[in-house]
């Protein structure tokens, strides 16, 4: 759960802020371009997004 | 919808261009940051830095519908040629055919429309964004000239242009986004000068730079339009650059949807293909949604435009879905290929980077949205 | 749960934000531009006891609990991911399956160094063909006398270009399917064993992302790591840590950009007054704090929940 919803949220976090930097944001001038490239990965490496959401609904459905 | 034998016939031209001469280069200049100098010359032998450019000046005369299905074409391989074909024709070259005078026209628009020299926009300023009213470059009058002074940023194409069209507050005692002009400049001006371009996320390989106006003096001949009436002259451009970026984003889409629904297919784990997932299953269905959705949009708004109709509000609209559908398509795209989706071994993380762009540019999603708000509330 | 740090918490995350901003952020960008390893943090992140955070003392670690070990990863991530991952594969993906299921010998001479941040490691699970589907090992290990023999390929493994110690695994038995695969301890010195190429990455890009092929690679029957059959379970128990790792990686760069964004929608102004006047920032802003919180939340919960000792897989 942990790892599906901040990397996810990562990836939401990162593109809204790209585009409050509006300009800027695409920029290499700036970090945030930065953290919206590398956000991307948390949902695939060491189990992808619907890898996870494999895990937690088959221990949610044993219950 | 129905495209006319024309329209296919423009676009299977420029499917197979993309394809053949395009797509071949699109990784690397994306990784080097080039312009695609040699290919953009092409484009402008196969018509494509003229379309919407009327024939007595050298262009195609094509319908908008023909434009967008060409933008949408090429940037389904790569969103920099895409950028670059949309910045000139919509923001470039239109004003000037839309409001130019007869000599303006016939000086500008050849080797426009030839693609021997590009047009760019210059309205943005490091503090005028999406405020692009709050603009501090100014241009006096001087006898038959007029002089400028000021900086732009973020200008597209602006290395390879021959002119652009700069927008600059002729009258200061005028409020908010009165009394501002546009003004024709040829790059060879003295006292203008392009800067250092850009260095991106994504449209790396269309040119995108900063430009600084030191006394720049043109003749009046050059004023686009009337004096002080910039602002009503940008604001109509910007609402057909908004189709053309909807066409950026709609092809954006598209390509790194065909890729993901083919890599669905193939790849298999457990057994099958991932394809038989309903998790990757109900994501394509999702992006085929989302992108029908946007090329209906984006069509219509292209069929008001070349009806005359009042287009704005539509193209408001394509181009905050199309944008928006560009981001979470090329996003899932990177997802169904895991690990690889994420290497640009594949090119649906260039797309991801790319895709931004078009959240951002001509008006950002916010703006789009205050656009249509507007309407809506009749404001 | 408790939702207070303890002192020594408070102390490691202003340790690792103190060396994060100093040392890391400022050559971040740098980092990232060239593909570059940035061996001079890895080194000092093992300085800093980094590299072994929870591995016990005994063992050359710093014999901390899981939350210090998130508290600094989120530090380290909010200066630059990239970092951050080295660290991660290193501490929850190496150090720990060591501590776990190593034998004492196997520690002293394999775990230690790696605790201490002399050595690195990498976890090579995944193949071309094998991702999501992990126990559809194609590398084989077949043993021969007094040690095994290993072939086969490894995809996207993280360190792997720069690693020294590289846990992988095999399929020793392919009729067994998933329980027959095992762990084994793998020295990058190994005859057989080569780096084919690196991935060019949309992100993290100063970590390498190696392709590695191990050809006829030789390895001593006491670097075994586990019992027979038990690979597999070796595999997916490290990764539940592991997803910890990512976990805090994925919040530092979340916090990373609010911060950033949050601070630029005050200074930044469009039609006379800051952007963040405007609602539709506002609503941004509000929608990413909540999700930030909410995130921090759920992570720091699983790794109470880890150092509890209770099962935390769905945390
Ligand atoms: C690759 C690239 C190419 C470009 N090409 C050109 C070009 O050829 N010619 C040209 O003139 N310009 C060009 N631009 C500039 C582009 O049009 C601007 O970046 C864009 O209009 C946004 O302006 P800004 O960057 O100043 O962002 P800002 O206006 O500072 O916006 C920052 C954030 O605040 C939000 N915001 C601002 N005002 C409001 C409001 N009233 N209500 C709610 N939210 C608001 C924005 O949506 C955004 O999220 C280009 C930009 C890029 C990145
Ligand atoms: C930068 C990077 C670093 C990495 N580091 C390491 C490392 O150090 N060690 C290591 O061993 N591996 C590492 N990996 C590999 C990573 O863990 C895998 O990429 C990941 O497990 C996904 O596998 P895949 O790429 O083969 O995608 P696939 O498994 O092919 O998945 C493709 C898509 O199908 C989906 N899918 C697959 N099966 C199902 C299913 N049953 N139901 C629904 N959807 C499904 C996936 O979620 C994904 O969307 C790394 C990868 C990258 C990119
Ligand atoms: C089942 C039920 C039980 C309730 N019980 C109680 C109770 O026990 N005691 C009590 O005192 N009240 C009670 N309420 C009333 C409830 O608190 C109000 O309905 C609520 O505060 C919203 O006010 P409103 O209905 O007047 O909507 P409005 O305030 O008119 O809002 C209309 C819409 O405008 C939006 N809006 C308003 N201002 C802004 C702004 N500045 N910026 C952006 N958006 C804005 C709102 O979010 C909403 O979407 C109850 C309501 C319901 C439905």
């Amino acid at each position: 759960m942990a790892k599906l919803f901040a990397s996810e949220t990562s990836h939401f976090i990162t593109n809204e802020a790209v585009q409050i930097f509006g300009g800027n944001g695409y920029s290499k001038e700036y970090p945030v371009e930065r953290h919206f490239r590398d956000a991307k990965i948390t949902e695939i490496y060491e189990g992808t997004s619907e890898a996870q959401r494999m895990v937690i609904s088959s221990l949610e459905l044993k219950k | 919808m129905q495209l006319n034998e024309n329209q296919k016939m423009i676009r299977q031209m420029a499917r197979d261009f993309a394809k053949s001469k395009i797509a071949p280069i699109a990784a690397e200049i994306d990784r080097s940051a080039e312009f695609p100098a040699a290919t953009v010359k092409e484009m402008g032998s196969l018509g494509f830095l003229g379309l919407t450019v009327p024939e007595e000046f050298g262009g195609v005369g094509a319908d908008v519908t023909s434009y967008a299905l060409v933008v949408e074409e090429i940037s389904r391989v790569c969103g920099s040629h895409g950028l670059t074909v949309a910045a000139h024709n919509s923001l470039g070259c239109w004003p000037i055919a839309a409001i130019g005078t007869q000599e303006q026209k016939a000086k500008f628009l050849p080797p426009a429309a030839s693609g021997e020299s590009l047009l760019s926009f210059g309205l943005t300023e490091a503090g005028a964004g999406s405020d692009a009213g709050g603009t501090r470059t100014t241009a006096v009058r001087d006898g038959d000239h007029w002089v400028l002074n000021g900086s732009k940023m973020w200008i597209t194409n602006s290395h390879y242009a021959g002119a652009l069209i700069i927008t600059a507050k002729t009258d200061p005692e005028a409020k908010g986004s009165r009394g501002i002009s546009a003004f024709i400049v040829p790059t060879d001006t003295p006292g203008f000068t392009v800067e250092k371009k850009e260095n991106k996320l994504g449209m790396r390989a269309s040119d995108t730079a900063p430009l600084t106006l030191e006394d720049v003096r043109v003749p009046h001949e050059y004023l686009l339009g009337k004096e002080g009436e910039g602002f009503k002259y940008f604001m109509m451009t910007l609402d057909g650059g908004r189709i053309s970026i909807a066409a950026v984003a709609l092809g954006l889409a598209v390509g790194a949807y065909d890729v993901a629904r083919e890599y669905a297919k193939e790849r298999e784990q457990f057994g099958k293909p991932i394809a038989q997932f309903q998790a990757i299953e109900f994501m394509l269905a999702d992006m085929a949604t989302q992108i029908a959705a946007s090329r209906l949009l984006t069509y219509e708004a292209c069929r008001q435009k070349d009806a005359g109709m009042d287009y704005g509000q539509m193209a408001a609209m394509a181009k905050l879905h199309a944008s928006e559908t560009a981001m979470l398509v090329t996003d899932r795209a990177i997802q169904i290929l895991g690990g690889y989706g994420f290497t640009t071994e594949y090119p649906v993380e260039r797309m991801y980077r790319d895709a931004k762009l078009c959240t951002i540019g001509e008006g950002t999603s916010e703006i789009q949205r205050m656009v249509i708000g507007r309407h809506e509330l009749s404001l | 749960m408790i939702f207070e740090l303890n002192e020594q918490q408070r102390m490691i995350r202003d340790m690792a934000r103190d060396f994060a901003t100093r040392e890391i952020a400022p050559v971040a960008a740098h980092h990232d531009e060239a593909e570059e390893f940035p061996a001079a943090i890895v080194k000092k992140m093992g300085e800093l006891g980094f590299m072994g955070m929870n591995v016990a003392e005994e063992f050359g670690g710093a014999g901390l609990d899981s939350l210090c070990y998130v508290l600094a990863m989120e530090e380290i991530s909010k200066a630059c991911a990239s970092s951050c991952v080295i660290m991660s594969v290193n501490n929850s993906l190496v150090c720990w399956p060591l501590e776990k299921y190593a034998t004492d010998e196997q520690k002293t001479k394999w775990l230690t160094p790696l605790a201490k941040g002399e050595k690195l490691g990498a976890y090579c699970l995944s193949e071309p063909g094998a991702g999501t589907d992990a126990a559809a090992q194609a590398t084989t290990a077949r043993q021969d006398g007094d040690h095994w023999i290993i072939n086969g390929m490894k995809n996207f493994i993280t360190n792997g270009a720069h690693a020294d110690t590289l846990i992988v695994f095999a399929q020793t038995n392919p009729e067994l399917k998933h329980k027959g695969i095992r762990a084994f301890i793998v020295e990058n010195t190994a005859e057989g064993f080569s780096v084919i190429r690196k991935e060019e990455k949309m992100g993290i890009r100063a970590s390498d992302t190696a392709q590695l092929a191990f050809d006829n690679v030789k390895v001593p029957n006491d670097q075994v790591l586990g019992a027979e059959g038990t690979g597999f379970k070796i595999a997916m128990s490290t990764l539940d840590g592991g997803r910890i790792g990512i976990a805090s990686q994925a919040l530092g760069i979340s916090a990373a950009a609010y911060e950033a964004a949050l601070a630029y929608s005050k200074e930044r102004e469009q039609f006379g007054r800051p952007i963040s006047k405007f609602q539709a920032i506002q609503w941004k802003i509000a929608d990413m704090a909540t999700r930030l919180d909410a995130s921090r939340l759920l992570v720091y919960r699983a790794a109470w929940a880890k150092d509890q000792g209770g099962r935390y897989s769905e945390e």
